[in-house]
């Protein structure tokens, strides 16, 4: 019984995870497209993969 | 205090090279032009307050391209500290056009002469000192390729960038136009900062309209400035931007005399041209592309080499790709992994030590539909390493050009063709690379139809029914590139008949880049970049789907009660799926789980593969006499069958990530499920006609209701195929129209 449930819920977690973070990726502008962040080849990558602004000055 | 420095330079140039090596980044590097289209930003390794801006390469500031447009704003609009100009040293005549354009502006530059090793080894000699004193400007020498000289000229620009002093500017022009734009610059100077008002006062006299918009100069000081101008048209007998044009090319062949050494002549050919001449050549150039494409797929995806001993394929097997998935799937994802989860799973009587549906959905639907679209992560790598090597050698560029020969005689540019090529590693690129296409119909066409191109995604599809009915026969892998690229063409003759898309393809002008040696950096990053993000949604997208798909098709209602289902024809997804499974019945797939892996595919193509896996209980007793994959597919589909549904979904409408790209290029409801439906039903279309009369010609289908659909669908292919273009005239009139209006 145990196992079952450890299990079942490492499982869980991981689809929870999954969501989580596939709804995270949404919201930055990461959405489903499958080119690995760096779009490989495509020079309109800023469209789906917008640059964060981490620092404050950016001209971006 | 925050130094930015702009990387700005000719199309392939080199500028992505340098951007990656100065900030430690991994933009994507292409050898083909129109890589960059924005800018991009990252930090001087080791200098945190210098800002790199890579920017689309260009080769003017004239605001033509949409490259043209987002460089220039950048360069004027904000203002960067520094301009650090690469220069290719094997076309330097041509880069200069652009350097003299950024001198103009005001802004301190430094020129770096980029591929001095090739300079080098034509035997041409740059006077970097004479150059510099020419342009008025700091110019160095660097290689952005062998890594030599990027940093220093880095280096030289930040120093610039702290002084904030440019350099002097060159006398391009002849005295009338001097004295006309000293006249423009004395009126313009009160609207316009001091460092660009020669820039600006350049543009006036060309009569650029957009800076004309943005200085917004009062109707009676236009007048005044026209008048000007004009006399200096009227005395050059030419037009001001022609002149501006003229004079600054003429200045340039008067500086490169001074600076440059060329050891060939002119005209003479270089390696490149020679290849050239037989790489692109009108009669051969087709049939080499169809051979090395041929070869990339028989080495990626063909018969694995082990037929040649255990002779269950072609004798002449040259697949590592298969080589690899073969272990994967048998071994790795057959053996191995199952095992392992077993050793915890499992007790010392092979009972589980968990509850049963859990064990099931461990081993029937994670394991198998994961694994199953990881299996063929080997062919993969190995297909994108190839295509990789293709780019950077430059071959890839030469197809845009000789697919734009054929795509022109459909009504297609070969500026298409890029989109396209992008759209081999994933569709949603590709749909967004056709943003640089101007024309607004070409560029329609181009979404519509660049999700033909078989993607990385599906891959899997195509890998799984060579395996599992073709003997891994390399023949599947190439028809289904071929058919992607025969179906764009023939939506091109049949879309350019109709009004919406009627009229000539836009000129298609590329810069060919020089053949080189690939660089092991740049094939190997982008091979690691799309094969990661392959497995990054395997392990992501298809593990959750894997999941749902074994809730579903392990549940479901018997005798009215909600329970696990014994045999998952009882279940939720065989009701699901059975109840459209009729819709492909046609096309010679129609049971509720072909229906389900065709509709899961929409999430994700290589749900496909996974789907199948999971449905077709991989490893359980429904396929007990042989557990691997390609066995179960191999017995649930015919040959033709297969064909047919691997035709459907190469063809149908893309994962919702690529239609989520087709939405936002359409911008336009209608559009978007007009290129959608598009699609689909050429899809059906296509795959209809194969698996009718290609059953009726095998005797595998007899002749009904949906042969006859299939005959009268063949014969109106053919008709909108040869039919005339009535509306072929109709780019020639609205040219002319336009002329008149003007």
């Amino acid at each position: 019984m145990l196992p079952s449930i450890l299990i079942g819920l490492v499982i869980a977690a991981i689809c929870v995870a999954i969501i989580a973070r596939g709804i995270h990726n949404k919201r930055n502008g990461k959405g489903g497209c499958s080119c690995g962040g760096s779009c490989g080849s495509c020079g309109c990558s800023g469209l789906c993969h917008p640059p964060r602004k981490s620092h404050p000055g950016s001209t971006t | 205090m925050q130094l930015n420095i702009a990387l700005a330079g000719n199309p392939n140039c080199g500028k992505t090279t340098l951007f990656n090596a100065l900030t430690g980044s991994s933009q994507y590097v292409g050898n083909w032009p129109g890589v960059t289209v924005e800018k991009k930003e990252g930090r001087l390794k080791g200098r945190k307050d210098v800002v790199i801006q890579d920017l689309p390469g260009i080769y003017s500031l004239s605001p033509y391209t949409l490259e043209e447009v987002v460089a220039r704003n950048y360069l004027v609009q904000e203002k960067p500290d520094a301009i650090l100009n690469i220069v290719d040293g094997t076309n330097i005549e041509r880069n200069l056009y652009l350097t003299t354009q950024l001198i103009e502006l005001g802004i301190p530059v430094v020129v770096a002469v980029n591929m001095m090793d090739l300079v080098r080894k034509n035997g041409d000699q740059i006077d970097l000192e004479k150059l510099g004193a020419a342009l008025g400007c700091r110019v160095v020498q660097m290689s952005a390729l062998k890594g030599e000289g990027g940093r220093e000229a880095a280096e030289q620009a930040v120093t610039l960038a702290q002084s904030h002093q440019a350099g002097e500017l060159p006398h391009v022009f002849t005295g009338s136009v001097e004295h006309a734009i000293a006249h423009i610059e004395e009126s313009i100077a009160s609207l316009v900062e001091e460092r660009y008002l020669r820039w600006y006062a350049i543009k006036v006299f060309e009569r650029d309209e957009k800076v004309l918009e943005r200085l917004n100069l009062t109707g009676e000081l236009k007048e005044h400035l026209d008048s000007h101008i004009a006399d200096c048209e009227r005395e050059l007998d030419d037009d001001a931007e022609s002149i501006i044009t003229n004079q600054r090319y003429a200045y340039i062949s008067a500086v490169v005399g001074k600076a440059v050494k060329k050891k060939r002549a002119a005209h003479s050919m270089s390696t490149s041209d020679q290849i050239d001449r037989i790489v692109t050549n009108r009669v051969l150039a087709l049939p080499i592309f169809a051979a090395i494409m041929f070869l990339v797929y028989a080495i990626s995806m063909g018969t694995s080499p082990m037929a040649l001993f255990d002779g269950s394929g072609e004798a002449w097997g040259i697949g590592i790709g298969t080589l690899g998935t073969d272990w994967a799937n048998d071994t790795l994802f057959g053996q191995i992994v199952p095992d392992l989860f077993n050793r915890f799973l499992l007790d010392a009587q092979g009972n589980p030590v968990v509850a049963g549906w859990l064990y099931s959905l461990i081993q029937d639907g994670i394991v198998a539909g994961v694994g199953a679209v990881l299996g063929f992560v080997p062919q993969m790598l190995v297909l994108f390493l190839l295509l990789s090597v293709l780019e950077d050698v430059g071959y890839m560029a030469r197809i845009a050009f000789i697919m734009d020969r054929i795509f022109r005689r459909f009504g297609l540019s070969g500026k298409s063709f890029i989109p396209m090529l992008v759209a081999t590693g994933c569709g949603v690129p590709g749909i967004m690379a056709s943003r640089t296409i101007e024309q607004d119909r070409d560029r329609k066409m181009t979404v519509m139809t660049t999700g033909f191109i078989p993607c990385g995604a599906k891959m899997p599809i195509i890998g799984l029914f060579a395996g599992a009915l073709f003997g891994g026969s390399t023949w599947v892998a190439v028809s289904a590139y071929f058919i992607g690229v025969a179906a764009v063409i023939l939506s091109g003759v049949l879309l350019k008949k109709t009004r919406i898309f009627a009229g000539d393809p836009a000129p298609f002008v590329m810069e060919l880049p020089a053949y080189h040696a690939p660089t092991a950096s740049n094939v190997l990053r982008a091979t690691w970049e799309r094969g990661w993000s392959f497995i990054k949604r395997a392990g992501t997208v298809i593990f959750l789907s894997s999941v749902i798909l074994w809730f579903l098709q392990g549940f479901g209602f018997v005798d009215g009660a909600f329970q696990m289902v014994e045999d998952n024809n009882s279940s939720l997804l065989a009701a699901i799926g059975g109840v459209i499974a009729f819709l492909f019945a046609p096309l010679g797939f129609g049971d509720w789980q072909s229906t389900v892996a065709t509709f899961t595919g929409l999430i994700a193509k290589e749900n496909v593969v996974s789907t199948l896996s999971v449905v077709l209980q991989v490893g359980s007793e429904a396929a007990e006499d042989d557990p691997a994959l390609l066995a179960a597919v191999g017995l649930h589909f015919s040959a033709l069958s297969a064909y047919s549904f691997m035709i459907f979904n190469l063809l149908c409408a893309p994962c919702f990530a690529a239609m989520g790209a087709i939405k936002r290029e359409m911008n336009n409801p209608k559009w978007t499920l007009g290129a959608i439906g598009y699609m689909c039903g050429f899809a059906y279309a296509v795959s209809l006609i194969v698996y009718q009369l290609g059953g009726l010609a095998l005797g595998l289908v007899s002749f009904g209701p949906a042969t006859v659909a299939a005959v009268i669908l063949l014969a109106a292919l053919i008709y909108l195929l040869v039919r005339k273009n009535k509306y072929a005239d109709q780019g020639a009139g609205l040219r002319a129209v336009a002329a008149a209006a003007k």
